[in-house]
């Protein structure tokens, strides 16, 4: 995923990624269609599987960036042939992982009588598999670490043949060779040519100056006499603007070291306009300019929060350079979530200051299926409780067409405000608009006239125009950057309205305010709009337009149709008549779904609590893995009947009380230390997770002893539901929330629970 | 005798491979830019005129008159045809105008702008694509055009003021120094967005020190209006 999120767009990671995952429930289906045969010589056939797997793990990448290879996310829609290349990428990526899962599956077939405790190696390792690679990209590229962990594979199966094949050991040896031939031959890396990146690298003078990795991705620092950063800038700022070095997050933009502080020549000003602000809290920052523009405009106390310890690295050292010793005395840099240092925080701030929204031009909807926690309702009222007596919360947005971002700000900031009981909405926040960028100001006291009169004189000396201004004269609004779809300051009017209902549902766009329970603030796609939109847009740019949630659509739909003929094409061998069929496609494909249901929802919820998408994800999955690895080693010592119906309805129960229960007790533990949040993690992962694990080898063993021909299909079932479950629990949790999710995940465990009832001996 | 049949031969499928782009310029012009309200006649008369096929690297030929961009390396791309003709008729240009161009990438639009102004002026950062598109420019004799290899971000100064300026590669800023090398009563057209994405185009007019900016419609497509 990191590799792709590197060359392409994180999104194709996720529609690669997928695919390969679907292997599982190839893997289910080639075992069913030729079990005799496998299971006959599976001792050679499991090794070899293994040798496969950790061959082509290696090869992935390399194979991935020969030329007649190579796809272009950017290329798909205006070039067929970059359509028949990501085909090919599919299959890549697919066979590690095919030919690991058959080993896997073989093994559990084989050993069934022994399924609890083979389950729960596998388990077990899986956990220990998707916490090393987190540990190790601190310090290696994804591309290396795929060359590493390519060796255990094969080392496996080695061991397993011991001395009992010559030729197979050898086969085993050669596939070492070849890993180790691909480590000294280190493959090229090319970077799609439409990722900032590789433009910024063709500017003349270009070269990357500074490297970091980390499991957010690889951070580099790229220089050049060309490049210059000045977002927004007022067109009456007439010096020249100052060069910079750019910053660049697994190829994409992120954010500039500039030699100068042109921020006061945006809207980013007006706060500091308004009043001077002494103590100001900057979340999530991307370049050190926010800080010199606090500084230039007399602060005294500046606190800068951001989780990315090397982003943070970054800053500190640039502005160590610039500020003097004093200066840097007034700056505290904090490495924590933004949320969780509201919750913890008890000072009062004159001006918070969140991170610009949307990329330059509205962008593609890159960030919708990025939780954005800092953009909820509820991040705004905790913000607001954070202010000093005239504080401000200040956001920026870049302009968008057709409008998006600024509606949902201004949407999240009016129902906040009548959230917290605040009257005379209107007098409690304004904004300012530029050529490209609009900022809002948010004050929990109501604005002065004063106050207006110094945002009108800021916006005539720099060509800006205000908004929710009382008393400025007609066509004020857009004195200096015409719109020409003025519906824009009709929408604001609805907006601040009792008519906003109304509006929400009739546009076009998701203008609704994100909430902690939705925290998609990028995600304005509405289904119900596509048509009309490709009708507008026309079919080759529509997908560009909110490409984001597309993807996840797409990939749902090429999945499941994929899903669905590897469940199908086994069922012309078994014949529809064949016993228990039911049961094994409904208690498998709900365990399958509930589990990964579940998991994609803790992951959600803990993203929150850790306000770290690695830490978190690292911390549930492990957990979930490593916790149900012992509920399955546990099942082989209880009754198979019983364990069964009771670990089921207990999942189900105990999901339920997730839902009433786990947010609250996260809000209430949130001031907790990093350690010790992820020991709380784990006490509240593991009950559920170690009960999750017993329902499967149960099962296996369950119909092992009245239809063996099954297993491989159950497997299978298991597998491709886990897939499908994925992609569908993200879409779920877009369109109705995270405890939408949590209670279809306990509606599939029921169903698990409930298909015993259809077993027959 | 076979010398002369030879040299028919060859010169008439040459006029055939004209004439088969010709009928796909036509066609472009008629289906993709009148359609959509462009009503200008010298902008028009431009766009029958350059062969923009000659802009596209050579695979692309077939799809020169497509209704898109198409790349054209170094991450950069040649300009759907509606939105070189838009950003075109924007800035009004006339005979005996002097125009100015930020990122000539493929030539294509300052092929466009030559045939209706007197003098066209343009800089392209990437020297591979200044080459390439300096080298197109002089194969179709477009004797008014004037291609530097540079940042654009400083302008032309010495051939200033201009009466238009046509920035074909989108920016977070508008840098000061075009600013300053606009004409008074001057205008400036310049992209925001991503030729893959949606782009609305930006209008920055100058008059009498006074600078306004006016937000064009996505020129890719119809105007965006509300679904009922």
């Amino acid at each position: 995923m990191q590799f792709f999120s590197y060359v392409q767009w994180y999104h194709f990671a996720y529609m690669v990624i997928s695919i390969a995952m679907l292997s599982f429930g190839s893997a289910g289906t080639f075992i069913f269609l030729f079990k005799k045969r496998l299971t006959q010589n599976a001792d050679t056939v499991i090794p070899i599987l293994m040798f496969l797997s950790g061959l082509f793990m290696s090869l992935v990448i390399p194979l991935s960036q020969v030329s007649f290879i190579r796809f272009d996310s950017f290329l798909l829609f205006s070039n067929q042939s970059h359509v028949g290349k990501l085909i090919v990428t599919y299959i890549i990526f697919f066979l590690p992982f095919f030919f690991g899962a058959a080993a896997i599956g073989l093994i559990l077939i084989c050993g069934v009588e022994n399924i609890s405790k083979l389950y729960f190696a596998n388990m077990t390792g899986s956990g220990i598999g998707g916490l090393l690679p987190v540990l190790l990209l601190f310090h290696f590229l994804p591309q290396d670490i795929a060359l590493f962990i390519s060796f255990f594979p094969i080392i496996a199966g080695i061991i397993l043949i011991g001395w009992q094949s010559r030729t197979l050991l050898i086969a085993g040896l050669i596939c070492l060779l070849l890993n180790a031939l691909c480590i000294i031959n280190k493959t090229e890396i090319h970077l799609s040519e439409f990722k900032g990146l590789s433009k910024t690298l063709n500017l003349p003078g270009a070269k990357i100056v500074e490297e970091k990795i980390s499991p957010y991705g690889l951070l580099q620092v790229v220089e050049s006499p060309a490049l210059r950063f000045a977002p927004g800038v007022s067109l009456a700022f007439s010096e020249s603007i100052p060069q910079a070095k750019a910053i660049f997050l697994n190829g994409d933009w992120y954010g500039a070291l500039s030699d100068k502080n042109i921020l006061n020549y945006t809207t980013s000003i007006i706060p500091y306009n308004i009043k001077e602000r002494k103590t100001v809290l900057i979340l999530t920052p991307v370049s050190g300019n926010e800080i010199v523009q606090a500084l230039e405009n007399g602060a005294n106390n500046i606190i800068t929060v951001e989780s990315n310890s090397q982003l943070i690295s970054l800053i500190k050292n640039d502005l160590s350079s610039k500020l003097s010793e004093e200066e840097l005395k007034k700056i505290q840099f904090v490495t924590t979530s933004p949320r969780t240092f509201l919750q913890q925080n008890q000072k009062k701030f004159d001006l918070i200051l969140l991170p610009m929204l949307s990329t330059f031009g509205g962008g593609s909807g890159l960030n919708a299926m990025q939780e954005q926690y800092i953009f909820s309702k509820e991040a705004f009222t905790e913000m607001s409780n954070t202010l000093s007596t005239d504080g401000v919360i200040a956001v920026t947005s870049w302009m968008d067409y057709p409008f998006r971002n600024p509606l949902k700000i201004l949407a999240t900031i009016v129902e906040t405000l009548e959230d917290n009981n605040i009257n005379s909405r209107q007098k409690h926040f304004l904004a300012v608009r530029s050529w490209g960028t609009i900022s809002f100001v948010i004050k929990n006291s109501p604005f002065t006239h004063t106050d207006y009169e110094k945002v009108l004189i800021s916006c005539t000396k720099l060509f800006f125009d205000p908004l929710f201004i009382p008393g400025i004269e007609p066509g004020r609004s857009t004195k200096f950057n015409a719109l020409q779809d003025e519906r824009l300051l009709e929408y604001f009017e609805i907006i601040v309205s009792e008519k906003r209902n109304e509006f929400y549902r009739e546009y076009d766009f998701n203008i609704t305010p994100s909430t902690d329970n939705k925290p998609y603030f990028s995600q304005f796609l509405k289904l119900r709009s596509f048509n009309y939109l490709k009708d507008t847009f026309g079919d080759s740019s529509v997908f560009f337009f909110e490409i984001g949630y597309l993807i996840v659509i797409v990939t749902f739909f090429q999945i499941f149709v994929a899903a669905f003929i590897l469940i199908i094409l086994p069922l012309f061998k078994l014949g529809l008549k064949r016993q228990n069929l039911l049961f094994t496609l409904l208690y498998f494909g709900g365990l399958g779904t509930g589990f990964m249901f579940l998991e994609i929802i803790l992951i959600q919820r803990f993203i929150l609590y850790f306000d770290n998408p690695v830490f978190a994800a690292t911390a549930v999955i492990s957990f979930m893995l490593i916790c149900s690895g012992l509920g399955s080693y546990f099942s082989g010592k209880i009754k198979m009947e019983k364990g069964i119906l009771i670990s089921t309805s207990a999942i189900v129960v105990m999901t339920i009380i997730y839902i009433a229960g786990l947010t609250p007790l996260l809000k209430l533990t949130s001031d907790l230390s990093v350690s010790a949040k992820i020991l709380f993690a784990f006490v509240l992962i593991a009950p559920i997770a170690f009960t999750a694990g017993i329902p499967f080898p149960l099962g296996m063993k369950k119909l092992s002893k009245s239809s063996e021909l099954m297993l491989p299909w159950a497997y299978g079932i298991n597998g491709c539901f886990s897939v499908v479950a994925t992609v569908l629990a993200t879409i779920i949790s877009v369109e109705i929330g995270f405890i939408g999710v949590m209670f279809l995940a306990a509606g599939f465990y029921f169903i698990s629970f409930a298909s015993n009832f259809a077993f027959k001996q | 005798m076979k010398i002369f049949l030879l040299i028919s031969v060859f010169l008439l499928t040459s006029s055939f491979q004209h004439d088969g782009y010709k009928s796909s310029r036509e066609k472009m012009v008629k289906t993709q830019i009148e359609s959509r309200g462009i009503k200008d006649k010298s902008t028009l008369n431009a766009m029958r005129n350059v062969k923009r096929h000659l802009f596209v690297p050579e695979k692309l030929r077939d799809n020169a008159y497509d209704d898109r961009p198409l790349p054209i390396g170094y991450g950069q791309t040649i300009s759907q045809p509606y939105i070189v003709a838009f950003m075109t008729e924007v800035i009004q240009p006339k005979k005996g105008h002097k125009v100015l161009e930020i990122g000539t990438g493929s030539g294509y639009q300052a092929a466009v702008l030559a045939e209706i102004v007197d003098e066209v002026y343009t800089i392209e950062i990437i020297t591979e694509l200044y080459q390439t598109s300096k080298e197109k420019i002089r194969e179709q004799k477009y004797d008014n055009v004037f291609v530097k290899n540079a940042d654009g971000y400083f302008g032309w100064k010495e051939h200033a003021p201009f009466d238009a300026i046509v920035v074909t590669a989108a920016a977070e800023f508008i840098p000061p120094p075009l600013i300053e090398q606009l004409k008074d009563g001057g205008r400036m057209i310049i992209p925001v967005g991503s030729p893959f994405f949606t782009q609305t185009l930006m209008l920055v007019t100058k008059k009498d020190n006074e600078i306004t900016t006016k937000s064009l419609m996505p020129v890719r497509f119809v105007p965006f209006t509300r679904n009922k």
